[in-house]
């Protein structure tokens, strides 16, 4: 593949997966600039890393742990030095386009479950968004290199824990 | 509510983010272009510059050493001084090594593990700055100074020799990144000195392990 169709390539992988990667940067940033930092970095990353994908392993398991990986470290640093790149007048990377409203007790759920999520340790919401993408236990073991048994014990008490905030 | 309704509710949540959210990916080619600045590269800047600086250091410490060749308490000084140099500066190329392995593919763990190491490494290179405390109390003494001194100067030399090397054994024993939360005046130290971030580091190592085990 030539590097303009390879270009092409990830721009369009990107976009496919562009979901996965907001809800990790809501996940760990509270803040709407560091949400569009962290966006930033996240693609920058799986940019530069392209070139070390193996073929033969799964894209979506390594996208999510590059994407992870850049998150948490992200979520660490006190300061921002990182990536931020501005683009000048009011170009962002993201941008939405329909913003008419949905169900609204969905959306209530959805604020809700984004909320617990945003509660738990780094490495906990790892686990919970993998789970909530609906990876197999051994796929989630893989992204975070822990047991599959530890991936069942830990998700059974955070689902028991989110399951108590929806019943309060 | 069942767990399969949470999952039900993130895939309703994707359709929304499908529906609305775009990425300005024309803005990608500005992102390449402008020099980016990742975490990674700043920690490798770091030991660079500390092996640059170190280097420099070690071969004026040489110059000194050459130069007081003579005068065996300077010369025991000076050789400790190179020798505790050249070991840090032996830490910080093998940890350029470790961080040249640091891969956002790698699993989780295994990268965060890594990279909070890298960040609290500083507790390590500040033991072998310990083990040179007693002989910055010994550096300048000369062969001349201990002949015209007498008694009176060692009567103050010999307890303040004493001292350090009293102090830099218990700081050597206990500033340890294990000891961090078992011994609390190793946190109010570190704490008071301002390095915040090898604190941090320190205790999201530990929240790592912590993962890891299996309950």
């Amino acid at each position: 593949m030539n590097p303009t169709d390879q270009h092409a390539a990830f721009l369009q992988l990107i976009q496919d997966n562009k979901g996965i990667l907001f809800k990790i940067s809501h996940s760990y940033c509270h803040d709407r600039n560091d949400r569009e930092d962290l966006m930033q970095e996240m693609v920058y990353q799986l940019w530069k890393s392209g070139q070390r994908f193996d073929t033969h392993r799964k894209f979506s398991t390594w996208m999510y742990r590059i994407a992870l990986n850049v998150a948490i470290s992200f979520y660490r640093r006190q300061r921002r030095s990182g990536l931020k790149i501005s683009f000048g007048g009011d170009l962002h990377l993201m941008e939405w386009e329909d913003r008419t409203e949905g169900d609204g007790e969905m959306e209530e759920k959805i604020e809700l479950l984004q909320q617990f999520i945003n509660q738990l340790g780094e490495l906990d919401k790892a686990l919970m968004i993998l789970y909530l993408e609906e990876k197999s236990y051994r796929e989630i073991a893989d992204v975070l290199g822990i047991t599959e048994t530890n991936v069942a014990t830990k998700l059974s008490r955070i689902k028991g824990r989110l399951k108590q905030q929806f019943m309060q | 509510m069942s767990t399969d309704e949470f999952q039900q509710m993130w895939r309703a949540y994707d359709v929304k983010l499908e529906k609305s959210l775009r990425l300005n990916l024309r803005l990608f080619q500005e992102m390449q272009t402008q020099k980016a600045r990742s975490a990674l590269r700043t920690l490798t800047a770091s030991r660079v510059i500390g092996i640059i600086i170190g280097t420099i250091y070690v071969v004026l410490l040489v110059f000194v050493f050459w130069y007081v060749r003579t005068q065996p308490l300077m010369a025991v000084s000076f050789g400790v001084f190179i020798i505790c140099s050249v070991i840090a500066i032996g830490m910080y190329i093998r940890e350029l090594g470790v961080i040249r392995t640091i891969s956002y593919g790698d699993n989780i763990v295994d990268t965060q593990q890594k990279l909070a190491g890298i960040q609290s490494s500083i507790i390590r290179t500040l033991r072998i700055c310990w083990v040179q405390l007693p002989f910055w109390s010994t550096f300048f003494v000369s062969n001349e100074l201990l002949r015209k001194g007498g008694r009176e100067f060692l009567a103050v030399e010999i307890p303040i020799v004493l001292f350090m090397t009293i102090a830099a054994v218990i700081l050597y024993r206990n500033i340890t990144v294990e000891n961090l939360h078992t011994k609390k005046w190793i946190t109010w130290w570190i704490r008071g000195t301002g390095i915040r971030s090898v604190t941090r580091a320190m205790e999201f190592m530990r929240e790592i392990e912590e993962f890891k085990k299996e309950d």
